[in-house]
Order: structure tokens, then sequence, then C-alpha cells
């Protein structure tokens, strides 16, 4: 493993030319992610790394366009016929970005935690995030607030929950 | 010296129908690419697709690439030649990605704000930079000076052990453990 | 009658405790009306404001407020050649925009490109209150009329929609005795608790369409987005239905293009409200039920029986228990008469 990565090393910088490091490093995708962050290492050192830093699975998102390409359309088109084509990958769109303004306000989801008023927390295991009555102490009804700490969505859990409320809101104004 | 050329290896890679190597190509470059084009595209937003049209012109132009010229040079026209379009073809239309430019009139919001991209994945590149920066200063003497002269200078492994009076294999081994050193504080925030 | 005034009491109490600074017409609620004309009153008016909204050139200032965030917004108005188009924009922080027309709408947001989704689906702010059918919805929710008000400068009628089971929110919609006009949108939950209003600020009905409108509506629109559509049906079903909901949507479909595993999905609605529901195969199951709120947008997590299945959507947290514990295998070889 280290000695491999030793290999990588000297490959990036063109002082090997072992064909076998090099097909170890197209079968490993653990040793392509150590290739790119060589890179970056070198990017950064020069100050060639752009203020927001490209996806580190950036190619990912070039190959899929390029298929996307190749399906369809039969001649390569330039880059403004690209754009007129008008139609996008929602793959990539949606691998990096949000979806604008609908999915606004799921990061703080988890910022506040209060239990159910009345019962509702009986449950075992019952986990309630961020239940907050509008206009606090003003609101119609008295609510208890826990100023426990929230059980904490774990990053994986957080992760899955927004990528399921971006389906929702997608899948809400598409038609069925 | 030129079967040691990490991009002539890539590229026979490439022609050969090797698709991973054209992947390794774009791993290599996207970041000096997206660099570049951060000098001729004001909204941060735009640069992801502006730098895949970047590849997607690679990948379609590779075939003819003779090696007559280095890869970086030939890449570096590509890249600048597609900002010079992306720029040409965002002037000839009117700007429909920018509803709040049409009219100032009506809309109030803050031009200058528009540069700047998404403020997480600022924060997110920061902190990236500043972990590795921090990483390389913290390097013994020895491996900052190899990692240094190989990256900032660009020398070869023979030049670094000349310079620095040591066998190569000690240049190699000492260029490799600054990287490892790097890497172990970089691995985990990109993995995050 | 019994029930009734106990319902008229709750009322009351309620709109005291909503809006107390707004005079309240309590005549309109005399006990010589019967429901069911007070009922017919309310849709007159219910009809009026849809048609209104939908068809009327007007602008629109107005908050959200959910939880402790109050959201400025402005929505533009307008119908060009027949055709209506709506422009919203937030006011504060990062710029957020959308265009939206018949058949499709755009988003722009700031620091990324733009793009436009294919959909027919009202995104705007009153848009769960002016395409529901207010006749059919009577199985369901019961209107009454609860008094005056004012909101805007404007005098107010205030509606209320009474969810007749716990399964759903009740809402309280104000609208303009004079352009009709939606002006606010309470969500109650069945204790009568608010949980998310939307209400308007300043309101401008103009004869001509707004400049800005019908000078944006002139500019090509951002590059489409396309959608695959899987043809599979969804692995499980629902062996009961909220009362008023149909589902509209059931498929096999991937959250991200990175998954490789699909998810079973299905989409019910009652005309006000839209509902997911995703149900996946999970190695363990703990039983753990998981509650996240906001405002009234509610995510249920439950994993059960190697199964996880997650419900989204504006209901009360009953509802998605309920519809939970009514989740089976779809048996493609039994097929149902019917």
């Amino acid at each position: 493993m280290n000695e491999h990565n030793e290999q990588l090393s000297a490959l990036i910088d063109n002082e090997l030319d072992n064909t076998q490091i090099m097909d170890a490093l197209v079968q490993s995708v653990e040793q392509q992610d150590t290739f790119s962050r060589y890179h970056l290492i070198g990017d950064i050192m020069r100050e060639e790394a752009p203020n927001i830093l490209l996806d580190i699975d950036f190619s990912a998102f070039v190959l899929a366009q390029i298929e996307k390409d190749n399906q369809t359309l039969e001649v390569p088109v330039d880059f403004i016929k690209m754009k007129k084509n008008n139609i996008l990958s929602f793959t990539k769109r949606f691998g990096q970005y949000a979806i604008a303004a609908s999915v606004a306000g799921v990061v703080v989801l988890t910022s506040v935690m209060m239990s159910q008023p009345n019962g509702s927390n009986t449950h075992d295991g019952l986990e309630v995030l961020s239940t907050i009555p509008l206009g606090g102490a003003a609101s119609p009804v008295s609510l208890r607030t826990d100023t426990q700490e929230s059980p904490v969505l774990t990053k994986e859990q957080k992760k899955r929950t927004e990528a399921l409320l971006k389906d929702h809101q997608l899948q809400i104004q598409i038609q069925p | 010296m030129s079967e040691r050329d990490l991009d002539l290896q890539l590229i026979h890679r490439i022609q050969r129908g090797e698709q991973i190597a054209f992947t390794l190509l774009v791993r290599k470059y996207q970041n000096r690419i997206a660099n570049i084009l951060t000098r001729y595209i004001r909204n941060s937003g735009d640069i992801p697709d502006v730098a895949q049209e970047v590849f997607i012109k690679v990948y379609k132009a590779l075939p003819g690439f003779r090696g007559e010229s280095a890869f970086y040079t030939w890449l570096y026209r590509i890249t600048v030649n597609t900002a010079k379009n992306y720029l040409s073809s965002q002037s000839r239309r009117p700007p429909t990605s920018d509803i709040d430019a049409l009219d100032a009139d009506h809309y109030d919001g803050s031009d200058a704000l528009r540069d700047i991209g998404s403020p997480e994945a600022l924060l997110r590149s920061e902190e990236i930079k500043n972990v590795a920066l921090n990483a390389i200063a913290q390097l013994p003497a020895e491996l900052k000076a190899a990692i240094t002269l190989r990256e900032l200078e660009g020398m070869s492994y023979d030049t670094i052990a000349k310079i620095e009076n040591c066998p190569i294999g000690t240049v190699r081994s000492r260029i490799f453990r600054a990287r490892e050193a790097i890497d172990k504080q970089l691995k985990p925030l990109l993995e995050a | 009658m019994n029930k009734f005034s106990r319902r008229f009491f709750t009322l009351l109490v309620l709109f005291f405790f909503i809006a107390p600074v707004f005079a309240v017409n309590t005549l309109a609620l005399g006990n010589s009306l019967d429901a069911v004309s007070k009922e017919k009153t309310a849709i007159v008016y219910l009809q009026k404001m849809q048609k209104a909204y939908t068809e009327k050139n007007y602008e629109i200032l107005y908050v959200t407020s959910l939880q402790s965030e109050v959201e400025p917004m402005q929505l533009l108005h307008g119908v060009i050649d027949g055709e209506g188009l709506t422009y919203i924009r937030y006011l504060n922080g990062a710029i957020r925009e959308s265009l939206q027309s018949s058949s499709q709408i755009s988003y722009f947001e700031q620091g990324n490109q733009p793009y436009t989704l294919a959909t027919n689906v009202d995104r705007s702010v009153f848009a769960k209150i002016t395409h529901f059918n207010y006749k059919a919805g009577l199985n369901s929710y019961s209107y009454v009329v609860v008094g005056k008000g004012r909101i805007a400068g404007k005098r107010a009628l205030v509606i209320h929609l009474i969810s007749k089971d716990p399964y759903s929110y009740s809402y309280m919609i104000w609208l303009d005795l004079k352009s009709s006009l939606p002006l606010r949108l309470d969500t109650i939950t069945n204790r009568n608790l608010l949980i998310e209003r939307e209400e308007v600020v300043s309101l401008f009905v103009t004869e001509d369409v707004n400049p800005w409108l019908m000078k944006i509506s002139q500019k090509r629109l951002p590059q489409l987005v396309h959608i695959n559509k899987t043809k599979s049906k969804s692995l499980w079903k629902l062996n009961w239905l909220p009362p008023g909901f149909k589902i509209i949507k059931s498929d096999q479909h991937k959250l991200d293009s990175n998954d490789n595993k699909s998810v079973s999905y299905l989409m019910l609605s009652n005309g006000i409200v839209r509902v997911s529901v995703y149900i996946s195969a999970i190695k363990s199951a703990t039983g753990k039920e998981k509650i996240i709120q906001h405002g009234s947008t509610l995510i249920y997590t439950l994993k059960q029986g190697r199964r996880e299945v997650t419900i989204i959507g504006e209901i009360p947290i009953q509802n998605a228990q309920r519809i939970v514990q009514s989740i089976s295998r779809e048996k493609p070889w039994h097929k149902k008469p019917v």
C-alpha cells in the first residue's frame, strides 16, 4: 500500500515508466482518489486551485455528459449548439446543486429541538426534531420546551433526509 | 523520458480505448482548468459547466492529438477558447440567466453579490486549502524542501538530488513522505 | 345542535387566540343560518378567490412564517395572451427567484446555474387553496365564514376550513372583500396550534400586466432539466388512505444519480397537499420513529420489519403513522377485480 503510493507519487512526477503501477491505478478507486489528492496538493502549493474547488468526482459528470451526447447527438456539436439543444442531464444538475429555493430550510431542520406536547412522546425511542410553535411564547398554546440537546441526526441520516426532501420537492412538481 | 511522461501514458491509453485513463486526466487537471476559467468567468456557479465543456472538447479532440506540443499547452489553449466562446455566447444572448440584471430599475438585487457563488462551497474549499497549507508548514525541513522544489520549481528528481546532495531514491522517498503527511490531513476532509 | 355549539365555541376561542386584534363579526355565525347554506356562501367566496388568483394582474409583498423564521417575499402575477405568469423572489439574503408559466417553472439562484422544470403544478404561495375543488372537498372539510378582519389595509373575509378528521390540518383563509384575492393563510393543527402562516403585507391589483413581468416574459428561459420517467410501479401498497386522499403516483426511482438502489415511491394528494411515501429495504429494523417537523411539513421515518418508510408532506403525525401501519407488499399475481 505504502509502496504503491510511493510509486504513485513518482508516477505523477513523471519519474516512473512502470506500467504495472498504472495498471493498479486504473483498477483501484482508492488509488485514484489518492492520485486526485496528490495533484490537489500541488495545485494548492502553486496557487493554481480555484476559489471553489471542483468535486473530486467531477470526472463522473464529464463522462455522464459525454455518454449522453453520444446517445442523443450523432455528430459532435460545439458548445453553442449544446446550449441550444436545451436539454440538460438532470443527474448532473442534481448531483451538484440544490434545487434552488424549494429546499431552502432543510439545513436548519436539526438546529433546534423541542418535545411534542402531550403524550406523543410517550413511545419508546421516539425522536422529534425541531417543532417550535410560531411566534414562540406568544403562540396560542404554550408548549413545554425541552432544553436538552436534540438527538442529533448522524451525518448519514442527515444526508439521507436531505436527499428524500429534495426528491419530495421534485416529485411534487413534476407530472404524475 | 517521454515514456515516463504521465500525460502521454494516459493519452496512449485513452487512444487505445481505456476510458478510465480519461478520468485520470480530468482528475489531474480539473482544478487547474477551473482556476484558469475563474480569470474569465465571473459567476463561479458557471465554472463547473464550462470546465465540463472543456473536457468534453478534449475528449472529442484527443484522437487527433499528435503530441507536437505539450499536452498542457494544448489543454490550456482549449480552455481559453472555450472560456471566450462562453463569454461571447453570453453577450450575444440576453442574459436570461440573470433575471435580476435585466432591469436595474425594477431590481435592486446587488449585482456584486453574484460573483460569490455558494458561500458554503467557498468555505469548504478554503478549509481544505488551509489544512493543506498548515500541513506543509509543519513538514520537516528536508521533506518541505523536496516537495517545494518539485511542485513549485518543477524540477526533476535528478536535479533535486544534486541540489540536496542526496541519492535520487531519497528524493523520491522524501517527496512521497511529504505528500503522505499532507494527505493524511486532507483525506478525511475530502471524504466528508 | 350540541355539537354545533361546541364547534362554535372552539372557533371563537381559536379565533380570539389567533387574531385578537381583528374585530370579529360574530353575527355571521348566528344560529338562524343553517350550516348548509353557510357552506354554500363560503364556497362562492372561495371559488371567487380561485378565479381572482389565476385571472387578475397583481403584485403582492408577503411574509411566510414558520417556527422562528420569517421570510419576506414578492410575487408578481400577470395574464399575458391568456396565459398566467408568476414571478416570485426572496427579498432578503441570497438572490432566489422563480418564474412560472402554465407548463414550466424556472429557478434562478445566486451562484448556481438556473434551470427549468416542466410542470403544471402551481408553486406559488397560495397554490394550496386556489386549486382545490371545494365542492368535492365537502366530504373531508367543512367551511365556516368566521367573520371579517383587516389584512394589509384591506377589508378581509375570514373562512375556516375545518378538517373533519384528525388526518389533515385545518386552515384559516383571509380574502380581500374587494378583489377576492387571498391575503392570509394559517395552517392549524387539530389542537388549534398555529404552525405556519403566509400573510400579505401589501397588495396592488392592476388593470394592465406589470411592465417588468411583461419584459421577462419575452426572455428565453434557462435549460430544461430532463427527468427520466420510470415505468415500474411501487412494490408496496397502502391498505388505508386518509379521508379525501388518492394515490396519484406510484413508481420506483433513484433518489440520486449516485445511488444504485431504487426506492418504491407513492404520492398521495387530497387536492390541497401532496404527500410522498418512500419505502426501501434495509438490513436491520429498530422500530424507531423519527419525526422532523418544519412548519407544517412533516418528515416521518419508521424502520420496521426490514423496511424503512419515510413520509414527507404537510400532514399531521397521526396521518403518517397510520399510513405506515397500512403498508404491505404489492402482489402482482393476485390481481384484484375492479
